[in-house]
């Protein structure tokens, strides 16, 4: 660094002497930006991410509480007209059946019969006119209106369009009252089958199929069973012997074989939003919150100083964690249970395949991956000699990616779909950090018991 | 509480080290920060800028070398990319040449106040007060000291021969250090 003696000189040695006597003290003001940079960030992370949970729990809470606050009378405008008397041959229908209406306006606007008319409470042409004896486009245009409908793809639009709905008017047949009904069935068959299209119980079958509504939520919660697994070699052990180290250790460095681990039980919970791109695709993100754990088996000991080299791969010493041990490696008496909790959060990104069944029951397959949060470092770490555990957030890598992949069972009941199925999820990159000598993957497998509504 | 345990809170983010660390140098960092910038607003500035890369760098340190050294040039490089950023100080350190000066030896006296010589330095351009710093205080080279503030060494030698110039003016006229023998000399000469 010095391509001289610097306080050889002994002016500056004098210059540097008195320079570093002076001391400042700085504004507290400094200290709350230091503090709040450092800690505030993370409060924003937490707090951008509660909302988020929070807003996705409040939409599917609003949409399992109130799923039909939405099902006030819907309002279908269908316009027949004479094409030859546009303005004169105006009729207004007006039905009202299972809380659905249509109503039928003419061009100037005339609802002198829709509240109290000699007509009123018809529930359908109750005063027509439509025109007989030749099928007209009129007829080819009521057929295909349901196809037309189902093939847009803007439905929403749809339910509240005016369907214009023209009718030769050669022969005009006048209804006057609910009667009349059945005599113009008898008279004209395409008077049924606009009646038939017009029907309220078939229009909201047909709206079903309009409201093939692209987003859709879904929450779930997962009871999840964790494994992890250990692998890597202890580089430091090529590079210098560990003197407390079992001689197997320095020989063979197997790790698997020198701790004594169990899986333990954790859980899932998420929500996701998804987003339907073709019939049976959907595409979907959300946000995953996972606890998981494992057991260690471990043996009581005096307190001493154990260490956790962290080395790089070409095998010089980059830095050390010194800590006391809480638990030895090594088989003692007095085996304790210890923990190791991971808290995540995970944002995963994903697809979403129905592969099978019908609108009841189907079978989807579905894949994520998952950027997530280590949101605890306090968890056990093994020591670089494998013989004690140690506890070091210096070790811990904080973001890492997670695969998922689960197959479920989806079942309709009323709007809501239930889904249950396995899933599987894998750490793809170690819990420690790159400097750590092992590396540690977590494998969770678990039951998703999940539901789904479509956003209206 | 001990720098290892100090150490080990600021590496578990704890707050209540954090703030022992920071209590601990940071008079000492401020008073660095002070002798490059311009005021002590853009001091302190410094040194908040220079105090997050610490605890967001904690995990580089390693247990080697002094802890005060490594914060000490996290603080110093801080400073110099905060006044990298200042148009005028890359014109002044650049353009500034100093011409062949011969360079006298004068003793500090012990008497002579830290805030003193402090506040000499800081009345030097900003380029010559730069090279100073980073030379007689801080003991970079002068290669070193060319490659952190982008000029050629012998830009960062002969700003640093004129600076030390003017800071021994500067002493003199505040009656800091005696004034120069020649000077004294040519004086006598005349009378």
């Amino acid at each position: 660094m010095k391509e001289r003696n610097i306080y050889g000189d002994e002016f500056e040695e004098q210059l540097k002497e008195k320079t570093d006597q002076l001391k400042m003290y700085p504004s507290d003001k400094v200290w709350n930006e230091v503090y709040s940079s450092l800690h505030v960030r993370r409060r924003k992370f937490i707090a951008g991410m509660t909302f988020l949970i929070g807003g996705i729990l409040i939409l599917a809470g609003t949409q399992l509480i109130f799923p039909s606050r939405n099902t006030n009378p819907k309002t279908i405008t269908a316009k027949i007209n004479n094409p030859s008397k546009p303005a004169a041959a105006a009729d207004l229908h007006n039905f009202t059946a299972s809380g659905f209406a249509t109503e039928t306006r003419d061009n100037d606007g005339d609802q002198q019969n829709r509240d109290g008319g000699p007509n009123a409470n018809v529930p359908f042409l109750h005063r027509s006119s439509i025109s007989s004896g030749q099928k007209s486009g009129t007829d080819e245009y009521i057929e295909s209106l349901p196809e037309k409908i189902q093939n847009n793809g803007r439905e929403k639009t749809v339910q509240q369009a005016s369907i214009n709905v023209a009718v030769h008017a050669d022969a005009t047949l006048s209804m006057t009252g609910l009667n009349e009904e059945e005599e113009s069935s008898e008279i004209n068959p395409a008077l049924n089958r606009i009646s038939a299209d017009l029907d309220p119980e078939k229009s909201l079958t047909q709206l079903s199929h309009i409201r093939n509504d692209r987003f859709s939520w879904e929450i779930y919660i997962a009871p999840t069973l964790n494994n992890h697994y250990l692998t890597g070699m202890n580089y430091q052990t090529a590079v210098r012997p560990i003197q407390t180290a079992p001689i197997m250790v320095v020989h063979f460095a197997n790790v698997n074989g020198f701790v004594d681990n169990t899986q333990a039980m954790g859980y899932e919970v998420g929500g996701n939003i998804l987003y339907r791109i073709s019939k049976n695709i959907s595409l979907k993100a959300g946000l995953d919150f996972s606890f998981n754990r494992y057991y260690i088996k471990a043996y009581n000991s005096n307190q001493s100083q154990a260490s956790a080299t962290l080395s790089s791969y070409f095998g010089y010493i980059a830095d050390t964690l010194a800590n006391s041990n809480s638990g030895n490696n090594l088989v003692n008496k007095n085996p304790q249970h210890y923990q190791n909790r991971y808290y995540q959060l995970s944002l995963p990104v994903g697809v979403d395949m129905k592969v099978a069944g019908n609108k009841k029951l189907q079978l989807h397959v579905g894949a994520t991956l998952q950027p997530s949060y280590l949101l605890n470092t306090d968890a056990y770490v093994l020591s670089e000699d494998y013989s004690s555990y140690v506890k070091d957030a210096q070790a811990f890598r904080r973001w890492n990616l997670i695969g998922g992949a689960e197959v479920y069972v989806s079942y309709a009941v009323g709007k809501i779909r239930w889904e249950i199925g396995p899933q599987v999820r894998y750490q793809i990159f170690s819990t420690y950090r790159n400097s750590y000598p092992l590396q540690e993957n977590m494998l969770n497998y678990g039951i998703r018991i999940g539901i789904s509504k479509s956003i209206r | 509480m001990t720098e290892e345990a100090i150490l080990q809170g600021c590496l578990k983010n704890h707050a209540a080290a954090q703030k022992e660390l920071y209590n601990r140098y940071s008079p000492k960092m401020l008073a660095v920060c002070y002798r490059f910038a311009h005021n002590r607003e853009d001091a302190e500035d410094m040194l908040q800028e220079g105090f997050i890369k610490v605890f967001l760098q904690m995990h580089t340190f390693q247990s080697k070398g002094a802890f005060e050294g490594w914060i000490r040039r996290i603080i110093v490089h801080t400073c110099i990319n905060h006044l990298k950023k200042n148009k005028r100080f890359n014109d002044s350190v650049d353009i500034i040449q100093a011409s062949s000066i011969q360079v006298r030896e004068e003793n500090i006296p012990s008497i002579v106040q830290a805030k003193q010589i402090v506040d000499c330095i800081r009345l030097l351009p900003v380029g010559y007060r730069t090279v100073l710093n980073l030379y007689a205080i801080e003991g970079y080279a002068h290669k070193e000291i060319a490659e952190m503030l982008d000029i050629e060494e012998s830009t960062s030698r002969s700003q640093y021969t004129r600076a030390r110039q003017m800071l021994e003016e500067i002493l003199i006229k505040r009656n800091l250090i005696p004034a120069a023998r020649e000077k004294t000399d040519r004086l006598t000469a005349i009378h």
